[in-house]
């Protein structure tokens, strides 16, 4: 009797539950994404490219009228991310919580057109895989790379703040994207989803 | 003359052998259930503090018997299994949504088993037509922690499965019980116990496919496992009350 309770008692005992947690809604959002960047050799050289997208179901097209980086030739910029809620009053800085949870977020940056030498794919380097490449130019001059990491082990990049470097007068894009890996962050790009993918129009002159 | 006085301290002895035992109470081997809740750290459920353990009330049985050679003290022996289902996964699972921030997560969780092996003393206090027992024991815990599975979804994208695996680790451990027999028919008796438990065992917990610092990550846990268990039982009396 007491062995079959035991044994009762121990393959009812030793069942696992499973439960499944959705995200709760009113998730904020992210309308406004903000590059700031100073010339480390001039700090009055001071930029700031807006692109904005205030209506969440994207109905609307974004406003891209002030997504335009003026930069100044063979110049090293000091750049910054910010990103905003701006459908709360006040704004909700929303990469002050990535930065809180920047142990999964990484920032990619994508200068184009770019030559196929220039598109190198690595762990530290800011290209986007599967990016378009031009064999003939012209090409945009900039290269960024990331200047902060995380507190992972080994740390990882994060971009939150970064290096812009300007070559000769150029013009072209920067896509910057931020991608989202929850427990998949390892440097790359393909793993995780993309939390925002925004063009800017850059010209060097 | 002197084998007349052999026969005399003999039969002395013999007899007042015999009054003992007349006045031993009774031994006895039994079969207990009952449910047992777990207390302090080991049943709290705070996400953010990894000394909550998230232990939730469980089912306990026990077989344990004693030899008494007095009328009030006996040695005896416990051997208990109790088991422990995972406490508020749904606070344990919004934890982990939250700290990575996704659109969903899946966390599926085992149990703690516990085994005492607890040899110690039996006390019998007799009030008719119910005797009252008490124990205080001491010996082996052997204890499991559960397995934790939580999986990551985001944007439709499954970002894996991470784990934290059981672990096993043996303890001192304790018990301190009292209870009431009252005998249905001759030799058996049914039992009512309260017992206070307690073992503090090191589990070293491995973690798997944790890629970056994020989320609830418990790599040991060291915490009291301790609480009280209430159980109802039947036994089996070898001799006559």
């Amino acid at each position: 009797m007491g062995l079959l309770i035991f044994s009762f008692a121990y393959s009812s005992c030793n069942k696992k539950e499973q439960v499944v947690t959705p995200a709760p809604p009113g998730n904020e959002f992210l309308t406004t994404v903000e590059l700031k960047l100073q010339n480390s050799q001039d700090p009055t050289d001071t930029h700031t490219a807006i692109w904005r997208q205030l209506d969440p179901t994207e109905a609307n097209p974004p406003d891209t009228s002030l997504a335009v980086l003026n930069l100044k030739p063979n110049s090293t910029y000091d750049g910054q991310v910010i990103l905003l809620d701006e459908t709360k009053t006040p704004a909700d800085v929303v990469s002050d919580e990535i930065k809180e949870r920047q142990n999964y977020h990484l920032f990619f940056f994508q200068p184009t057109p770019i030559s196929p030498a220039n598109l190198v794919i690595s762990a530290t380097t800011t290209n986007i895989p599967g990016t378009q490449t031009s064999s003939t130019g012209p090409y945009l001059n900039l290269v960024v790379t990331r200047t902060d990491v995380d507190a992972n082990t080994p740390p990882l990049q994060v971009g939150l703040t970064d290096s812009f470097v300007t070559g000769t007068t150029s013009a072209g894009w920067l896509r910057v994207v931020l991608r989202h890996q929850p427990n998949v962050k390892d440097g790359t790009y393909p793993p995780g989803s993309s939390d925002l993918d925004v063009n800017f129009k850059v010209t060097i002159q | 003359m002197r084998s007349l006085r052999t026969v005399f301290i003999t039969c002395i002895l013999f007899s007042s052998v015999s009054a003992v035992a007349q006045d031993k109470a009774p031994s006895f081997i039994g079969v207990n259930g009952g449910i047992s809740l777990p207390m302090g750290n080991w049943s709290k459920t705070n996400y953010e503090d990894n000394k909550s353990g998230f232990a939730g009330a469980g089912p306990q049985v026990a077989i344990d018997g004693a030899y008494f050679f007095s009328k009030h003290i006996g040695v005896g022996a416990l051997v208990n299994y109790s088991s422990y289902k995972t406490r508020d996964i749904n606070g344990l699972s919004a934890g982990y949504q939250d700290a990575f921030d996704v659109d969903q997560v899946t966390t599926t969780a085992g149990s703690y088993r516990l085994w005492n092996f607890l040899p110690g003393l039996y006390f019998n206090f007799p009030a008719h037509p119910i005797s009252i027992t008490a124990r205080a024991l001491a010996g082996i815990t052997h204890a499991t922690t559960p397995l934790v599975a939580v999986d990551v979804m985001d944007a439709d994208i499954d970002d894996g499965t991470f784990e934290q695996k059981e672990s096993t680790a043996n303890s001192f451990g304790f018990d301190l019980g009292v209870g009431i027999s009252y005998p249905v028919i001759k030799q058996i008796a049914i039992n009512l116990r309260a017992d206070y438990f307690y073992s503090n065992p090191d589990f070293q917990i491995e973690n798997t496919n944790r890629q970056n610092k994020a989320g609830r990550l418990v790599n040991e846990y060291h915490q009291p496992l301790t609480g009280i268990n209430i159980s109802l039982g039947v036994a089996y009396c070898f001799s006559k009350k």
